[in-house]
């Protein structure tokens, strides 16, 4: 037999109680209708304690379990392998800063050397230097690179890309010059690229490749700077970083280039290799500060 | 709405309890088993207050209260009792016909205890507690038809009975 659902209808008032009557007989009619009734009086035993009060002391106690989302664990795992990359990452970050009048020769773990000059930065990492020698300067510097990964160098003028070469970065004020002395390198600055071979230089001035008409090596790199067509305020800049000394103009000569080397050991003998040609001379006005006047005054 | 917050929680508690609690004692019809577990059943909730959404918090409780009836010992038989409020017209009625109708409640009383849980459950619920079979179907997680079903089986068991405790 199907289920039968009418007594759940007439409790509902879906089915009258006529209607029933018809259905069942007015005998079981009446005895469903007095158990109606009778329920309809009737209620629950009143609670001991229903007041909101004892749960709340009990409450007190009890500690809200955390909510942990689906990802939360992986989320953990995943922060801490980040946390512990950076981490080493960082470790590995190596940062080498020349103060002023301070050489450094730094040898790199793949045989490579940098040859920093006073008042210059590199900035590389450890970690993956191994797998892209990237190094990131300013100032001025030569580069010894041995032959393996690509090598590259980024300054805020341009960046230098090179497999085994030697080649110096000349990265001060707003002025870029790169020279070659072995090998190739390849320049880029703003939206030009150069290559140049070895004897070979380019600045972000000019933007023309030029031969480099003097020699470098390691025992010049010691005792001598050497430019060549070179800003005068850019020269000025590495002189003053060398000898850690102050120099101003009276009179500032507008574009005008210095080439020639000056010796980075004696500083009058500098201050006159440098200025002589100009017409001009460097006047002591107290220790380590020299105005630069014309030479007929 | 944060369920974690102390006014909303006590206002879950004020509109909710009573209906969980009658449920517990159409259970166990016992009234000391019925607090107790409405009691952990509350402070379960408190526990995990961050977790349960405001939206099925009905439903969530009666499921609660399920599963904590299952922790609890196998209760003895069921033995229901009901307060009654008398009107004032019986009382006027013949004493042979008070006895009658005592008589008549004892043994309504012992067929609800008899009842099959779940039918039980379900009849008391709708017929103490007033409320529609929409809103029993909600709490309990169960259809409508089931509901409509178990009234009428119920219904049906508590006559039969009756009349044999007549004869």
């Amino acid at each position: 037999m199907e289920d039968q659902k009418y007594l759940a209808d007439w409790m509902e008032g879906k089915i009258t109680d006529e209607e029933l009557k018809e259905m069942v007989g007015e005998a079981t009619f009446l005895s469903y209708a007095q158990i109606i009734k009778t329920l309809d009086n009737w209620s629950v035993p009143e609670r001991k304690d229903p007041n909101f009060e004892q749960l709340a002391a009990k409450m007190a106690l009890v500690k809200k379990e955390k909510k942990t989302p689906k990802y939360t664990w992986f989320a953990i795992a995943a922060s801490i392998v980040l946390i512990f990359s950076v981490g080493l990452y960082q470790i590995n970050s190596v940062k080498i800063t020349t103060e002023i009048a301070n050489y450094k020769t730094i040898d790199l773990m793949d045989g490579s050397k940098i040859y920093l000059e006073p008042n210059s930065t590199v900035h590389y990492n450890k970690l993956t230097y191994r797998l892209y020698r990237n190094i990131e300067a300013e100032g001025t510097m030569v580069f010894k690179v041995s032959k393996g990964a690509p090598f590259k160098v980024a300054t805020k003028n341009g960046t230098i890309a090179v497999l085994g070469t030697t080649f110096k970065v000349l990265d001060r004020l707003n002025f870029f010059k790169v020279s070659c002395f072995e090998g190739k390198v390849k320049v880029g600055m703003q939206n030009n690229a150069f290559t140049i071979k070895a004897s070979e230089e380019v600045d972000n001035v000019s933007k023309e490749i030029k031969p480099v008409e003097y020699e470098w090596n390691e025992d010049i790199q010691s005792t001598y700077a050497t430019y060549q067509h070179t800003p005068l305020e850019v020269v000025v800049a590495d002189l003053e970083a060398i000898y850690a000394i102050d120099i101003s103009f009276s009179n500032m000569p507008e574009k005008v280039y210095f080439s020639g080397r000056y010796s980075t050991v004696n500083l009058e003998e500098a201050l006159l290799t440098v200025f002589t040609p100009f017409h001009l001379k460097a006047k002591k006005i107290q220790d380590n500060n020299y105005k630069i006047e014309s030479l007929e005054e | 709405m944060n369920l974690c917050n102390h006014k909303t929680f006590e206002t879950v508690y004020k509109k909710y309890s009573n209906g969980l609690y009658n449920y517990l004692y159409y259970t166990f019809g016992n009234q000391t088993d019925a607090e107790d577990v409405t009691q952990n059943v509350f402070l379960k909730l408190w526990e995990r207050c961050k977790t349960v959404s405001l939206e099925n918090i009905k439903s969530y409780l009666y499921t609660l209260g399920r599963n904590e009836c299952l922790n609890i010992k196998k209760h003895e038989k069921v033995k229901i009792v009901f307060q009654k409020q008398h009107t004032s017209d019986v009382n006027i009625e013949s004493p042979e016909f008070n006895l009658e109708k005592k008589e008549f409640e004892q043994k309504l009383e012992q067929a609800i205890s008899n009842l099959k849980e779940g039918e039980r459950q379900v009849f008391l619920m709708s017929r103490i507690d007033k409320k529609k079979y929409m809103e029993i179907a909600e709490e309990l997680n169960l259809s409508v038809k089931t509901i409509e079903k178990r009234m009428h089986n119920a219904l049906v068991y508590l006559r039969t009975n009756i009349k044999e405790f007549n004869r």
